[in-house]
């Protein structure tokens, strides 16, 4: 059996689990590597805040788990059993804002019952206890206490169905992961809230910056002049070769030697046009080491933030899946940038996006996602109203606010110090307009969209054009924002991902129902006395009347064969110039098959 | 009459002892103390392929009558379980055996005894290779309740409640659903009591009850003496007055867990 076999029965059982990770100590106390010699009952409870001998202790992950009915098979060896005491569950999804920032991170709230319990499980050593656990203190109460670092362990939500004789089977759930934040409570009424946020929360300023903030100072005074220089650098932080700043002056070391530098002042990357000079500074100034990213294509500097800047682990970064969107289209993109102070990575993430990029959590398989706003192929669908959405819960209404017919991208900004805010601080503007968009017969007026982009030095012209007439290209018009239901039957298309999909609410000029592409920009899964459905809201690809998208294209090999005998995905990846016969005699492409524009 | 329903409330393995041993081989988190913590979802794995004992060395007056017993369904067909009291100094007097216990929510009358300070009472649990496991275990006096029940008592052991929710698509076909367990919920009523009933039996089970402890509860054991189920007390009625007095009612409201499917 597998999820996906289960969902789709009728009368299907479900059943929501809470994982919760906690740092434990795989040691025994007194014993071994274990030098704690305290009385008997004084032991610790194997975690660190109650650890007596914190030198030797020996980190192991232990799960807690919690569920909305009653559930054996999961408890293994050396866990608690699987509490029943999951009272509900809710979520706040993620929300795309394609090329327009991080969007609204997912976030989610479980709610739990506060119970008595026996410590087993938990407590090596309750035999020694002068007291009976299951008559002093609660079970969350002795949590607080005994694992209080609890902030950033992993939790897991398991949405899933109990098998056709009413057990658990791991294989017919999913998982969507998160890391906890918060723990309220217990409450006066014994209730436990537990918040967890995706893991893009590890980007956040107050978390993670590039380049880290550097803790080196001048040791004394010195002039404009001078090109050597001593430095205290209690971290070791900075290095030959590295860009420093001072003040507002950048400055290249060409060698470092014990504590004195060498270096070449007012000196910046070559991409940057504009005039540094360098200045006296004084003693105890900040000597700050700045990050280069020279010439490098999205997917290497996303991973270096999210990495390197963030910490998060590589599992969650599925780099392949990124170089996949880079090869569609955005090989050009490379980006330059010597950011001179700590920055967000956070904000560094949402700069890229802003360059007709998205970036987003997929909880439900627990990867940081990338994507372009390129046109490719449906993922999933066709869905319609006769077999997919569910009653009632179709709602459609048009983004105006999102569309916009110019875009304004300055670029080439002048020196890595200056404010990227100010117009006159960027050596070149992309201007482009959708005249068509403007006219009298649409929409009769402009909208203008601004980028400040620190990425493109003023040599990358061509990439300025590129993201520009992409991002106009997807905006122009005003797009669809449809809201639905499906049944859990239907859950495969998640948040990012392209699907078709037809509704009455929707029609073409004729009152016909027809086929839209969509990109999911949120999807929240309800789990409510023992009903399972997921909301959806999708934006469409195109705008709100038909045949105003067109999609991108890279020049096709010489050994393409004809449009209608080649796979969807060289479809979705090369440039068809119009058949000879679209299936009904005539010139073009097949009814929904698009123009293509050829990059 | 018929129908007086009988309870085991008062577990002697946890009210009565000083000490608990168990001579099998424990696996963490499935240890003894899960068998006697009243709570169904925590379970005791005894010993695979052994004999093993779970020795209670009791206080004194410790009258027992009845196991109450209820056993994780895992299906083998090869646990079976044996009671004994030292009736003597290292001398174990058998007041009951039972077989083929896998899956069992039962009340099994054994030979009525008292304990004697110190001395032992042993639940010995005789496993072929399946691994099984214990919910819960009560070893108890056996309370019949005073009156029988009357017409509208819900015998908590027929087929749960479920709750069925359909999904209508958009164009009215039907495109899936979910089951929901409800809940089962019985009530247990008392009325025409004796004062002295109410003040000795009743409330000494209700404030256990209200505690948070749970109870076996065989709802007709006249009629239907296998129908058990594992209860906590949902909500207990303050007991009152009736006419004619001296006579009294009190009732009690419980979640059930019947037997593993």
């Amino acid at each position: 059996m597998t999820y996906d076999t289960q969902k789709v029965k009728a009368g299907k059982e479900p059943v929501q689990i809470l994982e919760i990770d906690v740092r434990a100590c795989s040691l025994t106390y007194g014993t071994g590597a274990c030098t704690a010699s305290g009385a008997a009952g004084t032991e610790c409870f194997n975690s660190f805040a109650t650890c007596q001998d914190q030198a030797n202790y020996a980190n192991v992950t232990k799960t807690f788990r919690f569920s909305s009915v009653p559930l054996d098979g999961l408890q293994s060896a050396g866990d608690c059993p699987t509490f029943p005491t999951l009272m509900g569950v809710s979520t706040t999804p993620t929300v795309l804002t394609p090329a327009k920032g991080f969007g609204i991170r997912s976030k989610v709230t479980v709610n739990l019952m506060d119970m008595p319990w026996s410590d087993v499980g938990i407590d090596k050593y309750r035999d020694n206890r002068t007291y009976n656990p299951l008559e002093q203190g609660s079970f969350w109460s002795k949590f607080m206490s005994r694992w209080p670092f609890y902030e950033n362990n992993e939790i897991r939500i398991k949405t899933g169905y109990l098998d056709d004789n009413g057990n658990y089977d791991a294989s017919n759930f999913i998982t969507r992961t998160y890391f906890l934040d918060t723990i309220a409570g217990p409450d006066k009424n014994g209730r436990v809230t537990i918040v967890g946020k995706d893991i893009l929360k590890f980007a956040d300023g107050e978390k993670a910056n590039i380049p880290d903030q550097s803790q080196a100072t001048l040791t004394d005074d010195i002039t404009a002049g001078a090109t050597s220089f001593d430095i205290v650098d209690p971290q070791s932080q900075i290095s030959n070769g590295d860009y420093i700043r001072i003040d507002e002056e950048t400055m290249l070391i060409t060698n470092r030697v014990g504590d004195t530098l060498t270096v070449t002042r007012a000196a910046m990357p070559s991409t940057y046009t504009g005039t540094m000079t360098a200045e006296e500074h004084s003693e105890g100034s900040t000597v700050q080491h700045c990050h280069f990213f020279n010439a490098e294509q999205v997917d290497d500097i996303l991973y270096y933030l999210l990495n390197t800047g963030a910490g998060i682990p590589a599992s969650y970064l599925p780099t392949s899946e990124w170089q996949d969107t880079i090869d569609f289209g955005l090989e050009n993109y490379l980006f330059t940038a010597l950011i001179t102070e700590p920055t967000p990575v956070k904000d560094l993430v949402k700069e890229l996006t802003e360059h007709s990029i998205l970036v987003w959590y997929d909880e439900r398989a627990q990867k940081v996602k990338m994507d372009s706003i390129m046109w490719r192929a449906v993922d999933y669908g066709p869905f319609n109203d006769d077999s997919h959405i569910i009653a009632d819960s179709v709602s459609v209404a048009r983004d105006d606010k999102s569309r916009f017919s110019q875009c304004w991208l300055h670029y080439g900004l002048r020196t890595p110090v200056s404010e990227m805010d100010e117009l006159k601080n960027y050596a070149a503007v992309k201007l482009t307009a959708d005249l068509d968009a403007e006219g009298v017969n649409e929409y009769d007026q402009s909208k203008i969209r601004k980028i400040f982009s620190r990425w493109l030095p003023l040599e990358k012209q061509n990439v300025a054009s590129e993201i520009a007439n992409r991002l106009v290209n997807y905006y122009r018009d005003t797009k669809n924002a449809i809201t639905f239901s499906f049944e859990p039957k239907d859950d495969s298309a998640w948040t990012g991902d392209r699907l078709e999909l037809a509704t009455r609410l929707i029609q073409d000029q004729f009152g016909a129902t027809s086929l839209r592409e969509y990109r999911v920009i949120s999807v929240r899964e309800r789990f409510s006395k023992g009903i399972v459905s997921y909301d959806y809201t999708a934006h469409s690809t195109g705008g709100i009347y038909e045949g105003s998208v067109s999609r991108y294209g890279v020049i096709t090999p010489n050994s393409m064969g004809d449009y209608p005998s080649e796979t969807l995905e060289n479809k979705s990846r090369y440039a068809f110039i119009a058949y000879d016969d679209r299936g009904d005699g005539n010139e073009g492409f097949p009814t929904l098959d698009r123009p293509y524009l050829i990059l | 009459m018929a129908n007086q329903s009988k309870l085991i409330f008062e577990n002697n393995l946890v009210e009565g002892p000083s000490s608990v041993s168990y001579s099998g081989t424990e696996i963490s988190g499935f240890e003894k103390e899960n068998a006697y913590d009243y709570l169904d979802f925590s379970t005791f794995k005894p010993q695979v392929s052994a004999t093993t004992n779970l020795d209670f060395t009791m206080g004194s007056s410790q009258t027992v009558q009845a196991l109450g017993i209820f056993a994780k369904k895992v299906g083998g067909s090869g646990l079976d379980i044996n009671v004994f009291y030292e009736s003597s100094p290292s001398t174990f007097t058998s007041l009951g055996s039972f077989t083929n216990l896998d899956g069992a929510l039962s009340i099994l009358d054994i030979t009525d005894t008292t304990s004697v300070s110190g001395r032992r009472f042993r639940i010995q649990f005789v496993s072929d290779s399946t691994q099984y496991e214990i919910r819960q275990l009560f070893l108890g006096p056996l309370i019949s309740l005073e009156r029988g029940q009357y017409v509208g008592v819900n015998p908590p052991t027929l087929t749960q409640g479920k709750i069925l929710n359909n999904s209508i698509s958009v164009n009215g076909a039907l495109i899936g659903s979910t089951v929901k367990r409800e809940k089962v919920i019985t009530r247990i009523e008392q009325e025409f009591n004796t004062q002295s009933w109410i003040r000795g039996t009743w409330e000494s089970f209700t404030s256990r009850a209200a505690s948070g402890k749970g109870f076996f509860y065989q709802w007709n054991p006249t009629d239907y003496p296998d129908e058990v189920v594992y209860c906590m007390a949902q909500k207990v009625d303050a007991p009152e007055n009736i006419s004619p007095t001296p006579l009294m009612r009190a009732g009690l409201t419980a979640i059930c867990r019947q037997p593993d499917e």
